[in-house]
């Protein structure tokens, strides 16, 4: 009836190899599990993008284009809709990758976090297993609002798409081990929603996301347009650049180096990735 | 088949949501089509007198005017002509003052470049131009040589040009309108005449001059029309009736009437 | 004395741990040795130091002295070897409430490593033997509390651990649940080798055990068989109830140095049967209640840590209360 002393034979390392990559792949599996039968985490991930393209979108797109040829003062190529569409899948990623943050607290408080520290499997990699879970289930919520291209006239051939995917994933990545690095100090579902409303939104919308920073203009004069405070906490925000590289990658607009964004985004990635990392193995 | 039922009904809620999203995307985004249908009329402003685009006479009205009259009735209106006086005049065009309300197409030598981007909307492009140099004989360069310029088009580098002509060392004068150019270079007064290229394929015909293209880094453009930022529905019925104008060969046809040489892929 | 044969390491040995929170100390220089194969029960009040000895064991806390090894595998410097020995019930329920039984344990095994046959073949068997099988595709949140504790117990041992550590296994059960838990560890207990370490407030339960250790204020009370530790600290008791003060009086009176009171009862320590008839035949009319006490181990608790061991447990309304505290039920 007893299938053998497996656990005294002597661990080979092909052996260790592929009882890691197992267990990386439970914890992400379970993660990707538990997203499916989140109802509430999907309904907010549908209506979002609905909410801002369909709604936002059309409402304020007669404000962005020239009624009358030549009067528009912001010379932006491209129609509102196309310019916010970008910035609806940074958003949808970054909520989704903040709640897959806050699971994490609620491990932590209702000890399954525990089972999982009992284990043979080193810390580095259980907190590589949740954060590439997050940041599946949040690329999946950043696809949700590319089913949308069409309404909003953006084109998703594949060839153009390509790199945009890329940087949705990357930014999934880093943004949900922002999350685990913000949960980590937040020990309370209170505070995190606190939290995510005072930092998370503000960084968003500061991201030049729904508007943009005049292109056409230089600085000094895209100061006299907008205060110079708003200037300079956009351009020292690195969500900027996430969601530049993103509009860059999908209609071909740029307000700032293309190559800026992608620098910013593995930055970010290995930054927080990092620190969660550092963090989780003292705890 | 009983794996499919089950893994659906499994994951019902995403397939829903997913299927919400894709009946979303369906929708139109705007009125603009469902308002020129109900109007009966495509209503396009066109500058008085651009050749070959756009000419007076009914048997030949040019290249665009009978473009968008095939548009026009494939998406099953009129087309009706809004001659703005101020568009042939000026290439400035925050001066032409046009709006929504006096037209839903803008035509008369549109390129597509980001400036005009900034405003409108484009279709497909029906053609392709750019600066040519027109002279009664070959020119191997135009170092050195007098050139007159016939510059009234909307929407092309002329800074770029300007340099490029300054760095031939070229003497310019600044034309005013086609007869000019047609005249200067019958009576010799320069040695070449630069414009835009449809207009110089138009101006020279059965007069046996030769056009050069002007070489890099001066750019080609795509002729395109100009639709306002927003009317998707519009623009996706101007898209159709393009590429089946394209498919069946009538674009070829309108060009090769004109004299004109097409977009890259369409013989002259 | 240890029940292992002297060439095998222990199951579990501790070796002068001690820890400290600020201030206080939980674990003051605890040795310990567990045999394998062995029952072993550690019993003590809240605040023992038993939940820190068991996190300590399990590599959830790291002692500020002193080592622990698991088979002979240390447990800070062999980590993944102790671990993988190691199958852990917690107190808290630590099962995910998203995943169905099914799941909870396939997650288990891909995490401890186990290949896929063997595991697929392991959880059937077990799920056989806590009585699951036909719960197999049910979500972990629609069990009742028995089969949760049933799968988690399971659960430890998808890996094939030989060491398996229960933390208040039946705490917040009832008696019938109580009784299929215990009898689903003992059939586990009879069909593989397993070396058992539980704590627990419901001293019956520790009755079968190999070896209890009752620990207080972190260090050792006392370890002993559960006979050994009747015969030594438990005795036996009358109790009673007088009917007057008159009555009450005269017995504390003469009876001074066996008597304690509790509550409106007074409680004998009995020497021999003599003494019982003497005292019924004296007083025998004039007692309300009457009732006579065996030697137990809740005696034997009581009188090593001066507290019962009932006395400490958190009871339903507590538990309640502490749970609404720390946020109550979020559908996450």
């Amino acid at each position: 009836m007893n299938p053998g002393p497996f656990a005294e034979a002597p661990e080979t390392f092909s052996r260790r190899l592929r009882s890691d990559v197992g267990g990386v792949y439970a914890i992400w599996l379970r993660e990707v599990k538990r997203a499916t039968r989140d109802r509430g985490q999907l309904i907010g991930g549908i209506s979002r993008p609905l909410l801002w393209v369909l709604i936002l979108g059309i409402g304020l797109n007669p404000y962005f284009r020239g009624e009358v040829y030549g009067e528009v003062r912001f010379i932006v190529p491209f129609t509102y809709l196309q310019f916010i569409f970008p910035a609806v899948i940074a958003l949808n990623i970054m909520y989704t990758s903040v709640q897959s943050a806050v699971s994490m607290i609620w491990d932590r408080q209702f000890g399954f976090l525990r089972e999982v520290l009992v284990s043979p499997l080193p810390r580095s990699l259980i907190l590589l297993g949740k954060v590439l879970g997050g940041a599946t289930v949040a690329f999946f919520h950043g696809c949700l609002v590319l089913i949308l291209a069409r309404f909003a006239d953006v084109s998703i051939a594949p060839a153009d798409i390509g790199y945009g995917l890329l940087l949705m994933a990357l930014l999934a990545f880093g943004l949900t081990s922002l999350g685990i690095v913000i949960a980590n100090r937040i020990r309370s579902f209170e505070g995190f929603g606190v939290f995510s409303n005072a930092v998370i939104l503000p960084l968003y919308f500061l991201s030049s996301s729904i508007f943009p920073i005049d292109p056409g203009l230089t600085r000094a004069q895209a100061v006299v347009v907008y205060p110079e405070w708003l200037i300079t906490l956009v351009q020292i925000n690195p969500m900027t650049y996430a969601v530049d590289a993103l509009r860059g990658a999908l209609i071909h607009f740029n307000q700032f180096d293309p190559k800026m964004g992608m620098l910013v985004l593995l930055g970010m990635c290995v930054l927080f990735f990092g620190i969660a990392l550092a963090e989780f193995r003292r705890s | 088949m009983r794996r499919v039922v089950a893994l659906t009904r499994q994951y019902s809620w995403i397939i829903l949501g997913i299927l919400l999203l894709c009946a979303v995307s369906l929708l139109p985004p705007d009125t603009s089509l469902s308002e020129v249908k109900a109007d009966g009329t495509l209503t396009a402003c066109v500058p008085a007198e651009r050749e070959p685009l756009v000419m007076s006479d009914p048997q030949r009205p040019g290249v665009e005017v009978e473009l968008l009259t095939q548009i026009a009735s494939a998406i099953g209106v009129k087309l009706q002509l809004n001659t703005i006086a101020s568009m042939g005049e000026d290439f400035d065009p925050q001066s032409w003052g046009i709006t929504r309300a006096q037209c839903a197409v803008v035509a008369g030598g549109l390129v597509d470049s980001t400036q005009t981007r900034s405003f409108l909307e484009v279709s497909p492009s029906y053609a392709e131009t750019g600066w040519v140099a027109i002279s009664p004989k070959e020119l191997p360069s135009l170092e050195g040589r007098s050139v007159g310029v016939l510059a009234t088009v909307q929407g092309f580098n002329r800074i770029a040009l300007a340099s490029y002509l300054r760095s031939q060392g070229v003497q310019m004068r600044i034309l005013r309108t086609g007869d000019e150019l047609v005249q200067g270079l019958a009576t010799g007064a320069f040695d070449a005449g630069i414009t835009e290229a449809l207009m110089g394929e138009s101006l020279s015909t059965g007069k046996n001059w030769l056009i050069r293209p002007l070489p890099a880094p001066l750019e080609r453009y795509p002729l395109v029309f100009g639709l306002w930022k927003g009317d998707l529905t519009l623009k996706r019925a101007v898209d159709d009736a393009f590429d089946r104008m394209q498919a069946d060969g009538r674009l070829a046809a309108v060009l090769k009437k004109y004299g004109v040489v097409g977009a890259p892929g369409e013989g002259p | 004395m240890s029940a292992s044969p002297p060439d095998m390491p222990p199951a579990v040995e501790f070796t002068g741990i001690s820890k400290r929170y600020g201030r206080t100390v939980a674990l003051d220089d605890v040795s310990l040795e567990i045999g394998d194969g062995e029952f072993f029960a550690l019993l003590g009040p809240n605040g023992a130091g038993k939940t820190t000895l068991l996190h300590i064991l399990c590599t959830i806390l790291q002692p500020d002295s002193g080592s622990v090894t698991v088979r002979g595998a240390d447990v800070v410097r062999n980590a993944r070897r102790a671990r993988q020995n190691l199958g852990v019930v917690f107190q808290e329920s630590s099962l995910d409430d998203r995943l169905t039984v099914y799941e909870n344990l396939e997650f288990h095994g891909l995490v401890y490593g186990v290949p896929a046959a063997i595991r697929r073949e392991r959880i059937a068997q077990l799920l056989d033997i806590v009585e699951l099988t036909e719960r197999r595709d049910t979500v972990a949140r629609a069990l009742s509390s028995g089969m949760r504790r049933r799968l988690e117990i399971a659960r430890a041992l998808v890996h094939d651990s030989r060491v398996l550590v229960l933390d208040e296994p039946t705490v917040g059960l009832d008696a019938q649940s109580r009784g299929t838990v215990w009898r689903h560890i003992e059939r586990l207990r009879a069909e593989r080798e397993l070396t058992i370490i539980v704590t627990t407030h419901y001293v019956e339960e520790v009755e079968g055990a190999d070896r209890v250790c009752i620990i207080d204020h972190g260090k050792i009370g006392a370890l002993d068989t559960p006979a050994n530790l009747k015969a030594q600290y438990g005795s036996e008791s009358l109790r009673l109830v007088p009917r007057d003060e008159a009555t009450r009086n005269e017995l504390l009176a003469q009876f001074a140095d066996r008597a304690s009171e509790r509550g409106e009862a007074l409680v004998f320590t009995v020497p021999d049967t003599a003494f019982v008839d003497a005292l019924l035949g004296q007083y025998g009319t004039r007692l309300r209640e009457l009732s006579y006490e065996h030697s137990s181990l809740e005696g034997a608790f009581l009188a090593l840590t001066g507290r019962g061991a009932k006395d400490q447990l958190a009871g339903p309304r507590e538990r309640t209360l502490a749970f609404a505290r720390q946020g109550g039920e979020h559908t996450r």
